[in-house]
């Protein structure tokens, strides 16, 4: 017997931000998910699949957004894709208890296409806010199906999986509600419409075009300068906005979509009284109260920062103690020679220190993931905007520096919540600068052996002040020269509170780390490979290799900041990882890491010891977080400038301090 | 001159009149149904005195000062 033919449909997922949108997708997908990026973009990209008897949905999770404005990639990203690649159905999950704005965006859905479904999400919520809604009176308004959900029960899956099936196969007629414009704009936008090519797409869509034409959005003017066809169209949309005084039309399009909204609601909402007298509020004027708000915002974040670090370490340690024995197994298995050094030293302690983040990431994100969904993050970017904005950046900027100060790699990853693309650009160029727990350790090492007593402690502390000194710095520069005019505002939601669901948490935790480590374990164990040659070739020893040649060459540049060659070709160990300037060092002197510290007291003063802990701290951010800025930005032109702009601040601030040792006696 | 949104005070309420400027700040606060006619009112400052919280059609929404400065109201 032939198998009943399935049916496969592909259906988007839209909605605004905070509203389980991805509760919805991952109960529907379960572990059948796929991730990867938007082309060309660095917003996420979740796909999945529902299966169900004779049908196969293909689901795709566009990003969340307030409407679909040009204002934002992943506006950009959710209205492109529902124009180029014609869902079958879009569902639109919205909050049940804050119905009106997210309905908005049903409204703009509605203008590009018919087959939409709206899933009527936390319920229960809105029920305990004393919010009744009449879904008969909202489906009827709106002329979509309305699915009633509650998905963190899991309940309405099965009822949304049936609508979207009565939808994609025409048993379920779909007449989306539209806002009419006033007759003036409907003619000029039918005008306009008229001119646009027929690939343009349908009337509808021409119509959509024409509009945006009107309203000078971004991306319709680009495609219209790009599309020889759409002049004709661009021509009159000009025409006619100067003549016709439409300068404002965004203002009266959205003022009618939310008159239309505030009618709609009148006459499907009843409000009683609210049975969770709002904890929200209360919880507020603790998490972000004049006095309370800052001490709190240390507690939360300082325990964070704790909880990765330290609890990282034991599973780190772990972890490189089973891949040394990995290693040991792999030594003894290889015949001994050049080819065997290189493995090991080389592709495999890449692959090792890619392995080595796995704890630290997957800890950071679980709890960064369970701040995100509590909704405590954008209470934390609400307290710490002033202090963000002054420097440039954005409130949200506040964390991801934060964490720079334990590992820039994570740090870098979590900037993917700042929405705004040159805040987000400017926290990545300057978190290298933040003094990370690897280059912790070679600063304490070099501190106890040339600073002793408490003296090392000064030397650490005004190397942390140093930091953070320079982020500020830097930041405000690079907001100049580089992001000028480049609006900066701060328009956040604070959404109620609400408990982290486990399964949300993990999902988002295990897609970073394993992210990370597809991309950097290639990337990393390749560039390994290249670094080991370069230290070691032809040798022996990092001194007679090309390496070693180098840094000789670089010797008079090492003078002017006090470092002899030596201690330059050592920087060259710290690039894979920045503890590993130690390991070069040992190698350099003839010593092994016990004997080190009496090999440098001897051969390096005390001042040049300094200068060469500024120097580690600036010059170059490691590489793994070079694969990070690289991941961040899908810019090599971001990722260059990252990695290269601390060499120039390293060699000014090393020479400077040298020089200003010499003045006062201390070199 | 017409009151901003910026000099309204924790625990008042105003109307808003229309936002000024023409930028994407001004597009995405009426996205967000800060349109003209709109109810809003201020909730609290962050302890640092920027940004400010507002209530606006059931929601919370904190907006530094400077944007909010832009959007004119009449106090209610």
């Amino acid at each position: 017997m032939v198998s009943p033919s399935t049916r496969t449909l592909t259906v988007a997922l839209a909605g605004n931000p905070n509203v389980g949108k991805s509760t919805v997708f991952n109960t529907l997908t379960g572990l059948n998910q796929h991730v990867g990026n938007w082309a060309g973009k660095t917003v996420e990209r979740t796909e999945g699949t529902v299966r169900r008897s004779g049908l196969t949905i293909r689901l795709v999770d566009l990003p969340g957004t307030y409407s679909l404005t040009a204002l934002s990639p992943e506006e950009l990203i959710a209205r492109e894709y529902i124009l180029d690649a014609r869902p079958d159905v879009v569902v639109h999950v919205v909050d049940a208890s804050n119905l009106e704005r997210n309905l908005y965006l049903t409204l703009q859905l509605a203008e590009l296409t018919d087959h939409l479904v709206l899933a009527l999400n936390m319920r229960d919520l809105a029920e305990r806010r004393g919010i009744r809604i009449d879904l008969a009176a909202l489906e009827a308004e709106l002329g979509v199906p309305v699915v009633p959900m509650i998905a963190e029960r899991r309940e309405g899956h099965e009822a949304l999986v049936s609508a979207i099936e009565a939808i994609a196969s025409d048993r379920r007629p779909v007449d989306p509600l539209r806002v009419k414009a006033s007759p003036g704009v409907v003619e000029v936008v039918e005008a306009i419409a008229d001119l646009l090519p027929a690939e343009a797409g349908a009337p509808r869509t021409r119509a959509w075009w024409a509009r945006k034409l009107l309203e000078q959005d971004v991306a319709a003017l680009a495609r219209a300068r790009r599309e020889p066809a759409w002049a004709p169209a661009l021509r009159r949309a000009d025409q006619e906005r100067q003549t016709r005084g439409l300068e404002d039309l965004e203002a009266e399009g959205v003022g009618a979509a939310y008159a239309l909204l505030t009618e709609i609601m009148n006459r499907v909402v009843e409000r009683g009284p609210s049975r969770s007298l709002d904890w929200t509020d209360r919880l507020d004027r603790l998490v972000t109260g004049r006095w309370t708000g800052i001490p709190f915002l240390g507690l939360i974040f300082g325990g964070m920062f704790w909880a990765t670090f330290m609890l990282a370490r034991p599973l780190t340690d772990r972890l490189n103690g089973l891949l040394e024995t990995l290693g040991g197994w792999l030594t003894r298995g290889l015949p001994p020679g050049p080819l065997t050094d290189f493995l090991l030293e080389g592709p495999w302690a890449g692959f090792s220190t890619v392995a080595g983040f796995f704890p630290t990431i997957l800890i950071f994100f679980t709890l960064f993931a369970i701040l995100e969904d509590s909704g405590y993050l954008a209470r934390a970017a609400f307290v710490m905007d002033r202090v963000m904005g002054a420097m440039g950046l954005h409130g949200r900027s506040f964390l991801p520096l934060l964490m720079g100060f334990g590992c820039n790699v994570p740090a870098i990853m979590a900037t993917r919540t700042i929405e705004n693309q040159g805040d987000r650009l400017l926290t990545i160029l300057v978190n290298p600068l933040m003094l990370c727990q690897a280059r912790l350790v070679l600063f304490v090492f070099l501190a106890g052996t040339f600073f002793p007593g408490s003296r090392g402690a000064l030397v650490l502390l005004s190397l942390y002040g140093l930091s953070a000194g320079l982020v500020i710095a830097v930041s405000m520069l690079f907001k100049r020269l580089l992001f000028q005019g480049e609006p900066s505002s701060f328009i956040l939601e604070l959404p109620p509170y609400h408990r982290p669901i486990p399964r949300n948490v993990l999902t988002h935790a295990w897609r970073s780390a394993r992210g990370f480590l597809q991309r950097a374990g290639t990337q990393i164990t390749l560039m390994t490979a290249v670094l080991f040659v370069f230290t070691h070739w032809p040798g022996p020893g990092i001194e007679r290799s090309l390496a070693g040649q180098v840094g000789q060459l670089l010797a008079p540049l090492g003078s002017t900041m006090g470092l002899d060659w030596r201690l330059m070709v050592s920087l060259f160990g710290g690039f894979l990882a920045k503890e590993g300037a130690l390991a070069s060092l040992a190698v350099i002197y003839g010593v092994g890491e016990d004997g080190l510290s009496a090999a440098l007291q001897q051969a390096v003063g005390g001042w040049s010891a300094f200068v060469y802990m500024v120097v580690s701290l600036v010059y170059v951010p490691c590489f793994s977080t070079i694969v990070a800025i690289h991941r961040e930005t899908l810019s090599w032109r971001w990722t260059l400038l990252a990695s290269v702009y601390g060499l120039g601040l390293a060699w000014g601030l090393g020479a400077g301090l040298w020089q200003l040792g010499r003045v006062l006696g201390w070199a | 001159m017409a009151a901003k949104l910026s000099d309204l005070a924790p625990g008042q309420r105003a109307r808003i009149i229309g936002i000024s400027g023409n930028g994407p700040t001004r597009r995405r606060m009426m996205d967000l149904g800060m349109v003209a006619g709109t109810a809003i009112s201020a909730i609290r400052t962050a302890p640092l005195a920027d940004p400010v919280e507002f209530e606006v059609r059931g929601y919370n929404l904190a907006i530094r000062r400077r944007d909010a400065a832009t959007v004119a109201i009449e106090l209610l």
